[in-house]
């Protein structure tokens, strides 16, 4: 028979009640703090999962801001674009109206001048900005694609890619110049020459090349600008749909990061239940086995 | 032939050796709780006899030794056990400590900022002309470098630290040599008296040996004369009355940490041998500062500060700034075999944001809104780089640092757990040989009374006999 002594008791005590209050502050910490990580040997698996998890959301919503940005960008092109299909459908309506053998060379002049108006309308569609940037210069945004006063074109056709998904890129500026000017080498644009010679040919009330070449020649710019338009379309539906894919992926990591550290409050107030009962039974467990002596029985 | 005063003297012995015992049972119970204290016992036995005609008779009682109960296998055990967990113990120590500087999971550590870097180039890419998103991307470069260099500085404290600690275990492993020599001469001295045992003073040594066992791991001889020699990694640090001293050196081939050297007990010189140390906390503690601290963290950290601003300078010095100028390196190092501590934002684009190169090369002079470089920065954070550890990305990196950090002081927890289970059984056994029961000593203690009281009504019968003899014989007549 082994020969159990005080101190043996005693210190069995003790080491139980502080692994039962060890445990417990555990728990407890899981609970104030509502994680079940909070340092990286809680859960070595779980922290990388937890870390990677952040990143990639902080991606996702980087992304998200990028498709919104590119958005606005394209919203602002439409709109011009619109701006500038307007215009020219005015155009052609004059064309149309002064093509009418019955004006008199006055009337054409007076329509002429609206024209060239419009002509001036269109050199400010083709320097449009979003915040303070040209839209329709290529790269080259901080300086107007257009030159009134010496009439030449000077922005290029360089893409601008906002970046959607890891490795995925888009851009966000249209070809402006190839596509709805119709820049040539010599930095000429094709629509205002083009209208120019609409306004020219009122002036001069050339009716059959009003209504023959002119009038085609309106008709191409126009359908250029619906395909650019169309253009622009696609891509911001497209934006959208990457977009709902990009909440999906951000609710699914959320749930993902949540799983990985945070602690299961119903599962961790159960164990604290648990504990404290352990708890409570090695304490009258221990009010027990400390026994009076032989020395609390001698006379 | 009796002599008349043959049985008094029985009953004074065995009046003597009663009180003695009781004497310890007093003993007993005034250090039950001291601790190192071990269970004395009177060893009593009857005391030489003297021959009749018709036999021996039995001349009483007398006290054969005082001594100690104790089993000595057990302390070999407990001695053992005692270094490796100071090992795991100061292990465990540091590794929780690297924990709270790598800060992680969270959303203020280096992962974080890390991550808040990266986003800002996305941005430079969408708005390459904007002075705004320039002055966050500076920003956001300037807190990745002083994250690098705030964890760098937090871990030398943190070996600094270790240093100051493994120096406070090295006086107390001299101070204990210096108290178990003095009680070597002691108990020599005290146990040259005959074959006697000074249990107490033996108590108190054993107890310091135990104390410097859970510092560094120790052997222990005892020699005939009683005293005992205690030696470190083959060297005698005490042995009898002869002291050796352990001293510490600055290692230059080791970052000028500590080192263990033995020196001269007297002056204090250096005497050119290091230290063998196999385990305990001081064995925990230059480890933990060396491996954990020093391979597995900072030079990680080094590499991956150092691989990471190599790559983002090539890109960035590629491509072109707002006022095309080429070749600007985005971060610097004051020393770049220093990476982690002293990478820093190149200071000329603090002065002049437009250096921040959001441009390819290939773009013209007037492109400004082409971030497509500002892009390819942003995607380093997909790129894996050539690390020391393999080939990873950025984070990866980070990640794996942390992770390791977090198996490591899983283990060591687990250890120092299993460790202590293991110190407390042992104990409790050691507790049941030589640890004091009270009602042990409660019933001796009444054992003892007890025999005292009948020796003294020994003593009384003897008078009374002695009294009869003496004054009532021969008056017949009176």
């Amino acid at each position: 028979m082994s020969r159990i002594t005080n101190n043996v008791i005693i210190n069995n005590t003790k080491r139980n009640l502080y692994r039962n209050l060890n445990t417990m502050e555990k728990i407890q910490e899981q609970l104030s703090t509502g994680k079940k990580i909070s340092k990286p040997s809680d859960d070595p698996v779980g922290l990388v999962n937890a870390m990677r998890l952040r990143t990639n959301l902080g991606e996702i919503n980087q992304h998200k801001s990028n498709i919104d940005d590119g958005k606005e960008w394209l919203n602002s092109t439409d709109s011009s674009l619109g701006k500038l299909g307007d215009v020219l459908q005015r155009v052609r309506e004059l064309t149309v109206y002064g093509s009418n053998g019955t004006l008199e060379g006055d009337q054409r002049k007076a329509i002429s001048a609206e024209v060239k108006q419009l002509i001036d309308e269109v050199g400010n569609i083709a320097n449009s900005t979003h915040g303070e940037r040209y839209i329709f210069g290529g790269t080259r945004t901080t300086k107007a694609p257009y030159n009134k006063g010496s009439d030449l074109w000077e922005g290029n056709n360089n893409a601008i890619e906002f970046e959607i998904g890891i490795g995925t890129k888009i851009p966000i500026n249209i070809n402006a110049l190839d596509d709805v000017f119709k820049v040539d080498a010599s930095k000429q644009s094709q629509l205002i020459a083009d209208l120019k010679a609409v306004a020219d040919h009122l002036d001069n009330s050339d009716i059959a090349t009003l209504s023959s070449v002119d009038l085609q020649n309106l008709d191409d710019h126009i359908d250029s600008i619906l395909e650019a338009r169309a253009h622009v379309g696609a891509r911001i539906n497209r934006l959208e749909m990457v977009q709902d894919k990009m909440s999906d992926l951000e609710l699914n990591f959320t749930q993902l990061l949540s799983k990985a550290e945070d602690a299961d409050i119903a599962q961790v107030i159960m164990d604290l239940k648990t504990q404290e009962s352990v708890y409570r039974a090695a304490l009258s467990a221990s009010s027990r086995i400390i026994q009076p002596t032989l020395v609390d029985f001698l006379r | 032939m009796r002599t008349t005063f043959f049985g008094l003297e029985i009953g004074r012995k065995a009046l003597m050796a009663q009180s003695r015992a009781l004497d310890t049972t007093g003993h007993n119970i005034a250090n039950a709780n001291t601790q190192g204290y071990t269970r004395q016992e009177v060893i009593l036995e009857a005391s030489k006899p003297v021959k009749i005609s018709a036999g021996y008779v039995g001349t009483g009682v007398e006290i054969a030794e005082v001594r100690r109960i104790r089993d000595e296998y057990i302390d070999l055990q407990i001695r053992t056990e005692n270094k490796a967990t100071g090992y795991w113990q100061s292990m465990s120590d540091t590794l929780s400590k690297v924990e709270v500087v790598l800060n992680e999971p969270s959303d203020s550590g280096l992962r974080s900022v890390m991550d808040k870097f990266w986003e800002g180039w996305q941005e430079l890419s969408k708005n390459p002309e904007s002075n705004a998103v320039r002055a966050t991307v500076y920003q956001r470069g300037v807190s990745v470098a002083e994250a690098f260099n705030h964890m760098d500085r937090q871990l030398k404290d943190l070996q600094a630290d270790i240093d100051g600690h493994i120096e406070v275990k090295v006086n107390e492993i001299n101070s204990i040599a210096t108290q178990i020599k003095d009680l070597n001469e002691l108990i020599v001295r005290a146990e040259a008296q005959g074959n006697v045992q000074a249990n107490d003073l033996r108590d108190q040594r054993d107890l310091l040996v135990e104390e410097m066992s859970s510092i560094i791991d120790i052997d222990m001889v005892e020699d005939k004369y009683g005293s005992i020699s205690v030696t470190i990694g083959g060297r005698a640090i005490v042995s009898g009355g002869n002291l050796a001293k352990i001293g510490l050196k600055d290692d230059p081939a080791n970052n000028n940490l500590k080192k263990l050297i033995w020196v001269d007990p007297k002056d204090g010189s250096n005497l050119g041998i290091d230290v063998r140390i196999g385990s305990g906390s001081i064995k925990g503690l230059i480890q933990s500062r060396d491996e954990i601290v020093g391979q597995e963290v900072m030079t990680r950290l080094n590499d991956m500060a150092k691989v990471f601003a190599d790559e983002l300078n090539v890109i960035h010095a590629s491509g072109l700034g707002l006022n095309n100028v080429t070749g600007t390196n985005f971060f610097t190092f004051g020393d770049s075999t220093k990476p982690a501590g002293t990478i820093t934002v190149n200071p000329v684009i603090e002065n002049n944001l437009d250096l921040i190169a959001a441009k390819p090369a290939t773009a013209g002079v007037e492109d400004n809104g082409d971030g497509s470089n500002a892009l390819t920065i942003a995607n380093l954070k997909q790129k894996e780089l050539n690390f020391i550890n393999g080939n990873s990305t950025t984070d990866d990196t980070f990640r794996s640092i942390a992770s390791r950090i977090g198996i490591r002081g899983q283990e060591a927890s687990r250890m120092v757990d299993n460790q202590e289970l293991l110190i407390d059984q042992l104990h409790n056994k050691r507790d049941a040989i030589s640890g004091v029961s009270l009602d042990e000593e409660m019933t001796n203690m009444i054992k003892f009374q007890h025999s005292y009281n009948a020796a003294a009504r020994l003593i009384t019968v003897m008078d009374e006999m002695i009294d009869t003899i003496v004054n009532r014989l021969g008056v017949v007549g009176r």
